[in-house]
């Protein structure tokens, strides 16, 4: 089942890798202003008197000192920052909702809550997440500003969705900043409107001639003003040029050649500029640079890495004290990175003078970020590197800890960065297509993959951790039920065959042989293997909860509904855990706990249960068809009792129809009809039940105490006859002829009918 | 039968675009677009490329956006 993706990390089945979690700190912390920066004292003024618009737009092209506009503020405003420097592997809501939760962390007490309900495969945003971000930021009572800088590198709908979220409940005093390259999809107009946003566009961020002046006369260039105002008009303000001026006038004998030059060209201006710069400086140090510019991030021992020198923290140091445009990014300084537009031409540099050396470098630094377990920055660089090879090995490793972190959406993009030649070359890439796409509800997808997975070959262990190929394939083909509910027993037995240590891995081998064998109706030896699958994985994970949920279903076949409720209770403890609860493969748990509720007679706890079951089932995709089918068989009744008729109805029907597709569906079948024949009699008891009168429903209820004849009458106060005369129409109608049928068939038809199948 | 359709449907898509940016890009600017055939001339950078897609036009303008280009014009021809 989708468990068969889920938590089955055999080499950590207890936790997620923790550091996958991590935000890396240089992300959080607002860049500290470069010496040589002007401050530009009109625009923060205003920045902080706009304090009740609640959200600051800086849109604006590469180079337009947006950043540095936000980093000013957040050094002469009083409130408290919390930054986020947003980059491609945050293109998913949870990465991004992640890094916003440890930038708030750093302003505000956020409940553990949080953080509890983002540890979880599938963390449940909308439902739990933000709604008690948003409330622990209106309870702290503290003022802040979110800075979300170069929000352009996330375009997800659903990044946006969290964003607008945010943006329209952050408690008053408070600000959401956002700077970008492009007008974010949110309702801008409309909060425009409102009056509830503040702009800062090119036109805002372009310096004049007195702000060139100043920013000149830091760099220690003095020119005359009609130079100035020269530089101004060339460059139309954009902040990037100027300072790329800057640095190539700085110590320059004739500077007016230079304007003058540089005015006269029709070269583009950074282009022109940013080479100039690098003709200016030393050949060791320009080799530095056009190393390290793959990188979004320099340290020190990075950089050594990728450089294949060991002077990286020299370097660092004499770039920042030569405003070649390092932001640092930390206190320590030990983290900068290039200015994102430098960055640029350092590549464009870098692939004209050595365009063999990219690969190279990306190589580098996909192996230093490995080695640190910082995944996503990995794969985005062997992704660069054009290593598919390597990106795929390292994806095919990875993706099964992201799933379960919830990060579906980086796995997604990940895949989505190899072509189909490349995936059908490397069968533990296909394979981690195929699951994927299943878990995303992508049947065809799923079994396109799958298909070229069984075609490919692969030597020795996979890099996800099942033994080999043809293990990692019968799990696939079993979990997705390829060859039906036989094929599933023959693919699972196999898989248990080839996974002989004690891992997830087998656990999960276990659990699906043994819900093979309990739909085939061989109770016994599922028992045994369900009972092993729920011992290995100490009934923990999503394996273990599955594997409880069988065993109770077995139990229910065999008609002992008190070890099947103990059996429910179990796996319903862990379902319930935060996060659990949303994710898809607890819906398994929930339709037996449901179903067992109904049986006891716990409608109201049943009704609870249904919600839950509710909510996961559109995630519950036909590449789990058998689980589908079983779900809706076990629910039927629970809501026929609840009064829904017309959704039992439509869940048999909908059952009905996926079992016309899967044939081999073993005991299936049964209970489908056993349920639908339920369904039908519960209607008709029903039915003959309502022709009772109010009277005779009175008395009929009272049948069920140990009260005589006489002492329902006095109960009623109804004459000893009139009782008489009730009990036969009852009867009659009941079609029963004695006082404990009448009890039984009224129970039926109040609660639907209640046999030893699940139906 | 349907990797033909598909095919086709990938050749419908195609377009020659036309893009100019200000400024005149130098061989190293150019080269961080090797896939567009590129003239500078009079202020002007005009750059003419194939794409398969519109997911491939705007990974274009993008990586324009992110060197600082400012476009001028923008048509396209199939």
């Amino acid at each position: 089942m989708n468990s068969a993706v889920s938590q089955t990390n055999p080499r950590d089945g207890a936790s997620q890798d923790a550091k996958l979690r991590r935000v890396l700190a240089s992300k959080l912390s607002a860049p500290r202003v470069r010496p040589g920066i002007i401050d530009r004292p009109l625009l923060t003024e205003f920045l902080i008197s706009a304090a009740c618009a609640p959200i600051v737009l800086v849109s604006a092209p590469a180079g337009y000192g947006k950043t540095t506009l936000l980093a000013l503020w957040c050094e002469c405003d009083q409130r408290p920052f919390a930054w986020v420097s947003l980059e491609g592997t945050d293109n998913d809501p949870v990465s991004l909702v992640t890094s916003i939760v440890a930038a708030l962390r750093s302003v505000l007490n956020l409940d553990a809550i949080i953080n509890d309900a983002l540890n979880v495969p599938e963390p449940p945003l909308e439902d739990v997440v933000l709604p008690s971000l948003v409330d622990a930021c209106t309870r702290c009572q503290q003022q802040f500003t979110l800075v979300l800088d170069d929000l352009h590198t996330v375009t997800d709908r659903r990044c946006h969705a969290v964003i607008r979220y945010l943006a329209d409940r952050l408690p008053p005093g408070c600000q959401l900043a956002l700077a970008t390259r492009t007008d974010p999809l949110l309702p801008l107009a409309s909060w425009r409107a409102h009056g509830r946003l503040t702009e800062f566009r090119a036109a805002e961020l372009s310096l004049d001639v007195d702000e060139t002046r100043a920013m000149l006369a830091a760099a220690g260039v003095r020119l005359k003003d009609e130079l100035v105002a020269q530089l101004v008009q060339r460059t139309e303000g954009w902040p990037a040029a100027l300072y790329l001026a800057a640095l190539s006038l700085r110590d320059r004998a004739e500077p007016e050649n230079f304007v003058e030059r540089f005015a006269g060209a029709s070269r583009h201006v950074a282009d022109f500029l940013s080479e100039d710069v690098l003709d200016r400086q030393s050949d060791v140090l320009v080799d530095f640079m056009l190393h390290t510019c793959v990188l979004e991030e320099l340290s020190a021992p990075l950089c050594d890495a990728v450089s294949g020198g060991a002077d990286a923290a020299t370097h660092l140091r004499e770039l920042e004290r030569s405003n070649l445009f390092v932001v640092p990014l930390d206190q320590e300084r030990s983290t900068y990175r290039y200015h994102h537009l430098f960055a640029q031409y350092l590549r464009a540099e870098l692939a004209h003078r050595m365009s063999n050396m990219m690969p190279e470098l990306h190589g580098r630094a996909s192996r230093w970020y490995r080695e640190q377990r910082i995944i996503g920055r990995a794969v985005a660089h062997a992704q660069a590197a054009g290593d598919v090879k390597d990106a795929a090995n390292l994806v095919a490793a990875e993706w099964l800890p992201m799933v379960e972190s919830g990060k579906v959406e980086t796995v997604r993009a990940w895949i989505a960065g190899f072509d189909d030649r490349t995936i059908e070359n490397h069968a533990p890439l296909a394979i981690a297509t195929a699951w994927v796409a299943a878990l995303a509800g992508d049947r065809e997808r799923a079994l396109q993959y799958a298909e070229m997975a069984q075609r490919g070959s692969w030597n020795g262990p996979m890099p996800d951790g099942t033994v080999s190929l043809q293990s990692a394939l019968a799990i696939m083909s079993s979990a997705f039920g390829l060859r039906g509910v036989s094929g599933m027993r023959e693919a699972a037995k196999r898989a248990v065959d080839l996974e002989s240590r004690a891992n997830g891995w087998r656990a999960l081998a276990l659990m699906l042989l043994g819900v093979a064998q309990t739909l085939e109706g061989e109770v016994e030896s599922a028992r045994k293997s369900l009972e092993e699958a729920a011992h290995l994985s100490r009934g923990e994970t999503a394996t273990g909860t599955t594997s409880l949920a069988y065993l109770a279903l077995i139990n229910l076949l065999e008609g002992h509904e008190t070890q099947a409720f103990r059996h429910a209770q179990r796996a319903l403890a862990v379902v319930e855990r935060p996060g659990m609860r949303n994710y898809m493969p607890s819906i398994c748990t929930y339709a037996i706990v449901a179903h067992l509720q109904w049986r006891r007679g716990e409608l109201d706890a049943a009704a609870v249960t249904c919600e839950r079951v509710a909510a996961l089932l559109p995630r519950l995709t036909e590449a789990y068809w058998w689980q589908m089918i079983e779900t809706r068989i076990l629910l039927a009744p629970v809501l026929a009792a609840r009064g829904c008729e017309e959704q039992a109805a439509t869940y048999l029907r909908e059952a009905a129809g996926l079992l016309a597709e899967h044939k081999d569906a073993g005991k299936l079948h049964e209970w489908h009809i056993e349920a639908e024949r339920k369904l039908g009699a519960s209607k008709q008891a029903d039915r003959s039940s309502r022709a009772l009168s109010d009277a005779e429903w009175r008395i009929l209820r009272l049948f069920a105490s140990d009260l005589t004849l006489r002492e329902i009458g006095s109960e009623l106060r109804l004459s000893m006859n009139t009782v008489r005369t009730h009990r036969r129409s009852i009867y009659r109608k009941l079609g029963v002829s004695s006082r404990i049928d009448a009890i039984r068939a009224s129970h039926n038809a109040r609660r639907a009918a209640q046999p030893a199948s699940p139906g | 039968m349907e990797r033909e359709q598909r095919k086709t449907a990938e050749v419908n898509r195609q377009r020659t675009v036309h893009i100019v940016v200000r400024g005149e890009f130098g061989p190293r600017l150019a080269s961080t677009l090797p896939e567009c055939e590129i003239t500078s001339a009079a202020g002007e950078t005009h750059m003419r490329l194939r794409v398969r897609d519109d997911a491939e036009l705007f990974g274009v303008l993008e990586r324009l956006r992110d060197l600082g280009a400012e476009l001028v014009s923008l048509s396209t021809s199939t």
